[in-house]
């Protein structure tokens, strides 16, 4: 038997942002970059007991995400939590953002486009990407 | 829209294939509760446009307001793209996963994407 451990020279995702406490409020920026690619999300709404949560990421040209409105700009994608669980994503070829593009992210609790009403409870977004 | 479930003895796990996903809604295809471990969409018909996957699980039969009903789930796939959308831990369905696809997020978009947009999806 013999043991390799070696360093990834181009390892899938790069970067991890990671939020403890996402809310209604916009994130901007999130990857610090134009056009990231979206590898994996872990959405964590286990310590909120009462109350499904909506993860939604935003895309526009500005890194501050001025001109998005949560609860009328229309995310590129949404993803549903239920109250006490974690939802897990992978996605191995990536979504990548529009060239040119910043991703910024919320957390509401109202399904789709509409609402911008913050969880009660805390709720952990972890992303990784590229 | 042709629709192949493919469900047998020898696994729990079903599988759906829709080889042209469009506005029409596929309507509750896993017939109530259930999780979803995976879906494959495929766009690479349509080169140049992307199309957006939206999910529902909130109405078990009865249907969709293709125009005005918020969806639980939404990804945009790029023109020209195949995407896997996996979930290990499983996609938690409570009443019924109903879906389409469109061109472009906004509720009120009921445009089908220009080429076939087949779409598979492993539940249990």
């Amino acid at each position: 038997m013999a043991d390799i451990l070696k360093t990834v020279s181009n390892p899938l995702g790069t970067l991890i942002f990671k939020e403890t406490a996402a809310n209604a409020t916009l994130i901007a920026d999130v990857f610090a970059k134009q056009a990231p690619k979206l590898i994996s999300i872990n959405l964590n709404n286990s310590a909120n007991t009462t109350e499904t949560v909506y993860l939604k990421l935003y895309e526009n040209t500005n890194d501050e995400g001025q001109s998005i409105t949560v609860g009328t700009t229309v995310p590129v994608f949404i993803l549903k939590c239920p109250a006490s669980s974690t939802v897990e994503m992978y996605i191995p070829q990536g979504l990548t953002f529009t060239s040119g593009n910043y991703a910024h992210m919320a957390v509401t609790t109202e399904s789709g486009i509409a609402g911008t009403t913050a969880p009660t409870g805390t709720v952990q977004v972890t992303l990784i990407g590229s | 829209m042709a629709t192949t479930t493919l469900d047998n003895s020898y696994t729990t796990y079903k599988v759906v294939v829709e080889d042209d996903l469009g506005s029409a809604t596929l309507q509750n295809i896993t017939n109530g509760s259930g999780t979803v471990y995976s879906i494959f969409v495929d766009n690479t018909a349509n080169t140049n446009d992307a199309s957006v996957l939206k999910l529902y699980d909130n109405l078990v039969d009865g249907g969709i307001d293709v125009d005005a009903t918020e969806v639980d789930y939404q990804f945009i796939i790029a023109g020209g793209a195949r995407r896997l959308l996996s979930f290990p831990t499983g996609l938690t369905i409570s009443n019924g996963l109903s879906l389409r696809c469109v061109q472009s997020g906004a509720l009120a978009n009921i445009s089908d994407p220009s080429q076939n947009v087949i779409v598979t999806v492993v539940y249990q």
